[in-house]
């Protein structure tokens, strides 16, 4: 889950994934986002050294790469904490109470949104709706849905992670 | 038509429009190209307006006088539609329409400025205002800012925040690349950049980052100068606002400069570029939307004349006392000049004494020096550096067509239907003409074919790369022919009717099948099989070459081939195809042009010829020679044998400029007398007796002729320093003192005598020069020029085939000198850097000589990137710093020339293709070693 850049640049297994994804559509380019994810995958973020890789990969300026990368709020271009609490900002849970959730959050991990506890254990941000809109607040740990959250019931559940 | 709503501007609610809603929104679906040419009418504000069908609602508007505001929209570049501020009512139409991404539809109604509209605009621009810097107050591009002019005519109250201000919350302000700045704060994401750099430059290096309010642009990951960026400065022309901008200058708003249109100096693209000036400095320079350029320039035409500027400019001639170059008048200076002249004519004869005249400098400035030297001195010793360049080119071409200029116009080049590139490192040498070959690979499926040692940038955009071994071009050229020869691929109406000697050719090119041709050039014959069908096949090709063809002893060779494979295939006389030399320096057409060589009269008359002599010698009233001079390395031969005692240089700098520099130096040092007339104190110019300061091509008038023939104008944009003069009253003022009396007020009136001495130049005056110039031929005034050569008859008649064999280069490496040397330019620097090493962002970007060199050799030789090499040849060694890279094949090394104190010139050799007399720059054996 979280090799470094030039770990995941030598690692064999990966390249060929790669190789294997350029050739996958008609045109190289449409694999950029496949790559991403694969990327994602086995670094936990993708690094802007990585961008570079794949920028080369795929014939295309870095900058669009970052582009991508910046546009989609799945991808992380700096490492996150081991867990990552995504909020959902979007009406229906703000209205339940998401607004006075975060904050909790907030002020319990001493961090803000898109930033990552010294300890690395927790990374927090913000969601658009999570498609769970008549059970709000609602939140995700990694992979996890939580929903009708209560800052109690928040601080009872971040016990079971590490 | 007449029947629009008597209440005036129509709601698509409230009226019954003579179209139906189905007619106005089909073309929305997008242009269907069938249609486009149909002429239609449409009705804009009212008005009765006939375009074609495939017109947007937005240049409607514009043929009829109507304006609409834009913002994204900019005519070079591809829509967009995503600003909105075009917005525009159709009637029928559910919505607003974007008048610059709308197609008309025939009977369309448009209203441009119902209130509807200007409610829509007035919002959307204060949406933009309320996450913009609005610090126009110090703003560079205040009174240049589309934005800024919009809420004026607007009439946009700042103060009364329509919408709360949400400023885009990332870091601001890069400045890292040498020569632009990007403010996001200032940026209303209209990718008018990102367009520029991807479609007019073909290169797409600017993406768009992160999402909603923090949307920026960026070249780089990390910031502007991470990126392949190379500072053209396309993307900053592009932009509305004050997002980019440049970065060097001193700062100056546009209403206290003024804007004067001329001719870059740099290249022989002759990009127009309209340079601001305030209190006699130059500001800013953009690219004059014209022909050859259209807006676009490279890094030195936009950035790097601030050399202009420079506190280095010679300001007072100069004569050498006591051994040291002291200060002196004009009056001193010239009849110091003039008595020594006198004097080594008197004692030595008229052909000890030469003239090197100058690619830099105005064609009525050759021609002026060519007549001094001709008329005024008695010799035909005169040349110029065009010698080092396309001296094989002049050969070549003229043996087989007729006339050594490029065959096409660099605009054709966009559709050709395949471009085979030889010999050119077009991205370096000819940045314009680059992002032209680009835009006709990326738009429209041009096939690109490289031939080149080197892995040079336009490689990434080729069809096919092939890989010639240096000095191998014969080969492969022959091999191209066998194959489409074998294969029936040849033009035999072409052969037959406009040409001749086909048989002689077709014998000599048996032998090249592809197989020994791979052995000879290491091309694999599968490759050379391929590019020989794509452009034997293609329905037009041109062939763009450079120096990698000419600087060889073969170069004739080399140049006579090319027009073999043209004229086999028929892939000349007509648009798009043809033979296109690309000539390196601003003028060095226009030099040749106009007589700067030691064989011809303007207008390549042949001075052996007694009736074209006789026609001079009655123009200028003067007996004249019929003997050829001597050519550059002729002249420093003689120099050095003590034939030649006095030489003048005008705005050269064969110090630097010249093979195997190590002798040119000797025989500088040895002339009796050196008068050398250049901007700067050159490394030519501190040999000197006489050194004349002259006025730079922006504080003269006069024309150069640019690479695709074209007559194009310089403009007076600042003002001469000190009592510098240009070169024309120099030359003037010299020969008066010699005895022959020079007098012209002007530089249209010098013009005006090459036209009725010079042919191919009868038609060309500097008022007819003044939007686009003219392209030669142009034989009287009436003649609109000649946009591409050899249409239906060569200038020679038919056209010739010269077979020609393989040659191996005149060194090879071997134990010694393992290695294979080959020379060049880079974009950021020109010739001998006389001006653009003195331009601050030009040496941002480079400031110091470099050798390439494959990271395998690297290795074994242990050396390391970014440390010090020794390299040698026979002739000398130099210096300099390792540059690890792909781009040269492995046992191969590259040497830009441009630096003085690491001299490429030391090492090359000076041996001559037998024919032009050319120097071989690009091969010659050379070991590399670590400095002991
Ligand atoms: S300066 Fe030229 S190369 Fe650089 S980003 Fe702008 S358009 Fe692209
Ligand atoms: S930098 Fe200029 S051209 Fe580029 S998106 Fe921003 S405002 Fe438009
Ligand atoms: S150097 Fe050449 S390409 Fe660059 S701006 Fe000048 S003429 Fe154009
Ligand atoms: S609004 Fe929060 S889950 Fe849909
Ligand atoms: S100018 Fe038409 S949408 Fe921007």
């Amino acid at each position: 889950m979280t090799k470094s850049s030039n770990e995941l640049l030598s690692d064999r297994e990966f390249l060929r994934k790669i190789e294997k994804l350029k050739k996958l559509y008609p045109e190289e380019k449409s694999a950029l986002l496949a790559m991403l994810h694969l990327c994602q995958s086995e670094m936990g973020y993708i690094s802007l050294e990585i961008q570079e890789f794949i920028a080369k990969e795929l014939k295309l300026s870095p900058a669009h790469i970052k582009g991508v990368v910046t546009f989609y709020e799945m991808f992380f271009d700096k490492p996150k904490g081991r867990n990552l609490i995504q909020v959902c900002r979007t009406l229906p849970c703000m209205l339940a109470g998401g607004e006075i959730l975060f904050e909790h959050i907030s002020t319990k991990l001493g961090i803000k949104e898109g930033q990552t506890t010294s300890d690395g254990k927790w990374t927090l941000m913000t969601v658009e709706c999570l498609a769970c809109c008549d059970k709000g607040p609602a939140i995700m740990i990694n992979d996890t849905l939580y929903t009708r959250v209560s800052p109690r019931e928040f601080d009872e559940i971040i016990k079971d992670y590490r | 038509m007449a029947d629009t709503d008597s209440k005036g501007p129509n709601y698509p609610e409230n009226v019954k429009t003579t179209t139906s809603p189905k007619e106005t929104t089909e073309p929305l679906k997008g242009k269907n190209p069938g249609d486009i040419g149909a002429t239609i009418r449409i009705q804009i504000d009212g008005i009765d307006v006939k375009v074609p069908l495939g017109t947007t609602i937005l240049e409607a508007a514009k043929s009829a006088g109507i304006k609409i505001p834009v913002l994204c929209y900019h005519p070079k570049l591809k829509i967009a539609g995503n600003c909105r501020v075009c917005c525009v009512e159709v009637q029928g139409a559910r919505t607003l329409q974007p008048a610059c991404a709308t197609p008309v539809a025939p009977n369309m109604v448009v209203w441009t400025s119902t209130p509807k509209v200007k409610q829509s605009i007035k919002t959307v621009v204060n949406l933009l205002l309320a996450s913009h810097n609005c610090d126009c107050l110090v703003c560079d591009a205040a009174g240049a800012c589309e934005l800024q002019n919009l809420a004026y005519e607007l009439g946009i109250d700042v103060r009364s925040r329509q919408f709360p201000i949400s400023c885009n919350t990332l870091p601001e302000i890069d400045s890292s690349s040498p020569v632009l700045q990007y403010d996001s704060s200032k940026c209303i994401q209209c990718t008018r950049c990102i367009r520029a750099c991807s479609e007019v430059q073909g290169k797409g290096i600017i993406a768009a980052l992160h999402r909603s309010k923090n949307v920026m642009i960026s070249a780089g990951i990390r910031n502007w100068s991470d990126s392949r960026c190379d500072g053209c400065g396309e993307c900053v022309q592009a932009c509305p606002t004050g997002a980019l901008s440049q970065k060097v200058s001193p700062k100056v708003r546009v209403w206290e400069a003024r804007k004067v249109r001329t001719s870059c100096s740099y290249c022989g693209v002759g990009c127009q570029l309209d340079m601001w000036v305030s209190e006699n400095k130059l500001v800013k320079v953009e690219g004059a939307d014209i022909v050859p350029n259209y807006g676009s320039t490279c890094v030195k035409g936009r950035y790097g004349h601030d050399f202009l500027n420079s506190s280095e400019r010679l300001k007072t001639p100069m004569i050498r006392r006591n051994g040291v170059l002291q200060e002196a008048t004009w009056e001193e200076a010239i009849s110091e000049i003039a008595f020594k002249i006198k004097k080594i004519k008197g004692e030595h004869g008229n052909d000890a004494i030469a003239g090197l005249s100058s690619a830099r400098v105005t064609n009525e400035e050759n021609y002026l020096f060519q007549k001094t030297i001709r008329a005024a001195i008695g010799t035909n010793n005169v040349d110029h550096c065009a010698r080092l360049c396309h001296a094989s080119t002049v050969a070549g071409l003229a043996q087989a067509f007729g006339s050594g200029a490029m065959t096409n116009s660099i605009a054709e080049l966009e559709h050709a239907k395949c471009i085979l590139v030889t010999g050119s490192n077009t991205t370096e040498t000819h940045p314009v003409i680059a992002t032209v070959i680009r835009r006709a690979v990326r738009e429209h499926g041009t096939k690109l074919i490289v031939v080149d040692p080197r892995r040079i940038d336009l490689v990434n955009n080729a069809t096919l790369w092939l890989r010639q071994k240096n000095g191998t071009d014969v080969a492969w050229i022959n091999g191209m022919m066998n194959v489409i020869i074998s294969e029936n691929l040849h033009n035999r109406t072409f052969i037959e009717q406009r040409t001749e000697g086909f048989e002689e050719l077709r014998k000599i090119v048996e032998k090249f099948t592809p197989e020994s041709v791979e052995e000879i050039t290491h091309i694999p014959a599968r490759d050379l099989i391929e590019a020989a069908r794509i452009y034997a096949k293609a329905e037009s090709s041109s062939i763009i070459y450079s120096m990698g063809i000419t600087q060889h002893t073969t170069g004739t060779d080399n140049v006579l081939s090319i027009a073999n494979l043209a004229m086999l295939t028929g892939q000349i006389g007509k648009p798009f195809s043809g033979v296109n030399p690309l000539r390196g320096q601003n003028n060095v057409q226009g030099a040749c042009d106009v007589g700067a060589l030691p064989n011809f009269y303007p207008g390549y008359q042949k001075v052996s010829d007694t009736l074209i002599k006789e026609k001079f010698e009655k123009a200028w009233g003067v007996k004249l020679s019929s003997k050829d001079g001597l050519t550059i390395i002729e002249m420093m031969n003689a120099i050095e044998e003590g034939k030649i005692k006095g030489l003048i240089v005008m705005g050269e700098n064969p110090m630097v400029s010249d093979p195997n520099l190590k002798h040119v130096e000797k025989a500088l040092r040895k002339t009796e007398f050196l008068v050398v007339i250049d901007i700067f104190m050159s490394e030519t110019a501190a040999l000197a007796d006489v050194v004349l300061p002259a006025a730079s091509f922006a504080e003269k008038e006069g024309t150069f002729t640019n690479t695709e023939r074209r007559v194009i104008l310089l403009r007076e944009v600042l003002k001469a320093p000190g009592q510098a003069k240009p070169d024309w009253q120099i030359i003037c003022d010299i020969s008066s003192a010699l005895g022959y009396e020079m007098k012209y007020h002007n530089a249209a009136e010098i013009m005006d005598e090459i036209a009725s001495l010079t042919p191919i130049y009868g038609g060309i005056h500097h008022y007819r020069l003044q939007e686009k110039g003219i392209q030669w031929p142009c034989p009287n005034d009436d003649h609109p020029g000649t946009v591409y050569l050899h249409k239906d008859k060569f200038s020679r008649g038919l056209g010739k085939f010269h077979p020609v064999d393989f040659i191996p280069p005149d060194e090879i490496p071997n134990e010694e000198y393992p290695f294979i040397l080959s020379t060049g330019r880079i974009l950021f620097h020109y010739h001998t850097g006389t001006m653009s090493r003195k331009s601050v962002p030009l040496n941002e970007y480079v400031a110091t000589g470099y050798a390439e060199i494959h990271p395998d050799d690297v290795k074994k030789l242990g050396l390391e990137d970014g440390g010090k090499v020794l390299i040698s040849t026979k002739r000398g060694k130099i210096e300099t710093i390792v540059k690890s890279t792909e781009k040269v094949a492995p046992g191969s090394v590259f040497v830009p020339f441009h630096f003085a104190e690491a001299p490429a010139n030391m090492l090359t050799n000076d041996a001559l293709d037998p024919i032009a007399r050319i120097p071989e720059y690009k091969v010659a054996a050379c070991k590399v070693e670590k400095p002991h």
